[in-house]
């Protein structure tokens, strides 16, 4: 569904990311792992065109996305989080929700459908629907953020860091909507830092080193391998 | 009762200068750019309506005002805007871009309808006086007056409860963010710049019949325009009003009992004042500026 050929990428006069390549295909999730400054967000913002690829090739759905613009890019199906959430604080959830919903969903009728949808993923959402979304807790941020990847009908979540910051408990919560969404089929592109998060996702994983891919496994073998999470993760398996 | 009658001036001036600021202050709030031609629309549409008003009457005369200038501030956006935001240069490459089409626009005009001020009809319908208890009051000032409060009424119903007005809101708080969910930003900066530009011919042609018509009006007009959108916050619509109103207020109470120039001292005076303390104006956001 979604393959990285080559990429390099980087800010300013900076490279951050070297020679990554990576696939997605439809129905897995995969997650993205690597310690701090390892380029894990570099490779979203890449993908959504927000730090546009300097060399090597990007394809959605076997489409050529690398010159496209960011919403252009979006429009082509891919639901995206960013780190930090990032939410439009002023407006209410709702209408948060409302602009991929208009730019993206080919079918204006299945507005209270998606609605429905992404609270039934996350209940509490239904509650809050009209706060403003600057006014929500954390863990409820991070849930209308992932909904506002999710209401545009797209066939591609990239997520960045969904359960970063957060307590345990709706760290567990996150992690219960997530794998529901992989069960319903959903395709999942997830970056963490967190690697138990990860674990309980994702069918695959790759690990950025420096920018490079430096690892590529399923996550039943990484997860059994202590040396490798110890020595990429920084974490005891 | 002449204070009554100023505090009257004071608003309708102060609507004319809130019908500009809106498109100034919205396009800033998206953008970040500050479009110096923006009096040039209003001048032109000043300048339009004398030739267009006796022809075509004057309900004609301001839809086809808004059409013309805002077709124009569309190919200001688009060819001279537009690539300068694309290659990431927002600030001073706009402000000499615009300074330099607002020059160009006010020689022009000076070459088509001459260098002496022109005087602009009050349309039939709306001459002569309306009494209102003890005052005599222009019909037509009134109307200007109800004409603003209409239309930023409108324009604040679209801003807070239309889809197109929530795509604003989320490109002027967080253009990245709201092209990564899709959102065409360029194609709808271009659509506001195109708006204000258009409400900016539309409030020259109110302003005609009040203030005078001549070429450099477009300049003129523009300092104290600033004025108002920094006093009230930068990117924000009810700071315009308020500020609005105050200037306006500011001009016709020094217009009224000291002189015109004192009147402008006293509008710069103002919003040095309130920068002292309000550094982001009445009502701005820090956020709004990204």
């Amino acid at each position: 569904m979604l393959t990285l050929d080559g990429v390099t990428a980087g800010y300013g006069d900076t490279t951050v990311l070297w020679d990554v390549s990576l696939d997605v295909r439809a129905g897995e999730a995969v997650a993205l792992l690597g310690r701090n400054g390892m380029g894990k967000t570099t490779t979203l913002r890449a993908i959504m065109g927000l730090n546009p690829a300097r060399a090597g090739r990007i394809a959605f759905k076997g489409r050529d996305i690398t010159r496209l613009t960011p919403f252009q890019i979006a429009r082509c199906g891919i639901g995206y989080a960013p780190e930090g959430r990032q939410l439009f604080a002023p407006l209410t959830v709702v209408q948060n929700l409302r602009i991929p919903f208009v730019n993206k969903h080919p079918d204006p009728r299945q507005w209270p459908a998606q609605l429905e949808r992404v609270f039934a993923l996350f209940p509490v959402l239904r509650e809050r629907s009209r706060q403003h979304a600057g006014s929500l807790s954390g863990g409820e941020q991070q849930m209308v953020a992932i909904a506002r990847a999710l209401v545009g009908g797209d066939e591609l979540l990239v997520l960045d860091e969904p359960t970063e910051g957060l307590a345990p408990t709706v760290v567990a919560a996150i992690v219960e909507g997530l794998r529901t969404l992989k069960a319903q089929g959903q395709t999942v592109l997830l970056v963490e830092q967190n690697a138990h998060t990860a674990f309980a996702v994702a069918d695959r994983a790759y690990v950025l080193e420096k920018g490079r891919i430096a690892l590529a496994r399923a996550t039943a073998e990484l997860r059994h391998d202590a040396a490798a999470v110890q020595r990429y993760l920084g974490v005891d398996a | 009762m002449i204070f009554v009658l100023q505090v009257l001036n004071g608003l309708t001036i102060g609507a004319i200068y809130i019908l500009l600021a809106s498109g100034l202050t919205i396009v800033f709030g998206l953008q970040g750019i500050v479009n110096v031609a923006h009096g040039v629309f209003y001048m032109l549409g000043a300048y339009l309506a004398i030739d267009l008003y006796p022809r075509i009457g004057f309900a004609a005369t301001l839809v086809v005002v808004f059409l013309i200038t805002g077709a124009l501030g569309l190919v200001l956006e688009l060819v001279g805007v537009r690539p300068l935001v694309r290659w990431k240069r927002h600030g001073m490459q706009v402000l000499v871009l615009t300074l330099g089409v607002a020059i160009i626009a006010s020689e022009v005009t000076k070459l088509i309808w001459g260098p002496v001020p022109r005087l602009s009809e009050v349309p039939a319908a709306l001459a002569g006086a309306t009494t209102i208890g003890p005052i005599v009051y222009p019909t037509y000032w009134l109307f200007v007056m109800g004409f603003t409060a209409l239309f930023m009424t409108l324009l604040a119903l679209a801003f807070y409860r239309t889809t197109l007005g929530i795509l604003v809101q989320s490109i002027a708080l967080n253009s990245e963010i709201a092209q990564a969910m899709g959102t065409n930003a360029p194609r709808i900066n271009s659509l506001v710049f195109a708006l204000g530009t258009g409400v900016a011919g539309v409030a020259g042609v109110l302003a005609g019949p009040i203030l005078s018509v001549y070429p450099t009006m477009c300049f003129d007009l523009l300092m104290i325009l600033f004025v108002v959108v920094i006093l009230g916050g930068l990117g924000s619509l009810l700071g315009i009003v308020v500020s609005g109103i105050l200037i306006g207020l500011v001009n016709a109470f020094g217009v009224a009992y000291l002189t015109g120039t004192v009147g402008n001292i006293l509008a710069f005076a103002v919003m040095i004042a309130v920068l002292i303390f309000r550094p982001l104006g009445l009502f701005g956001r820090a956020g709004i500026l990204k």
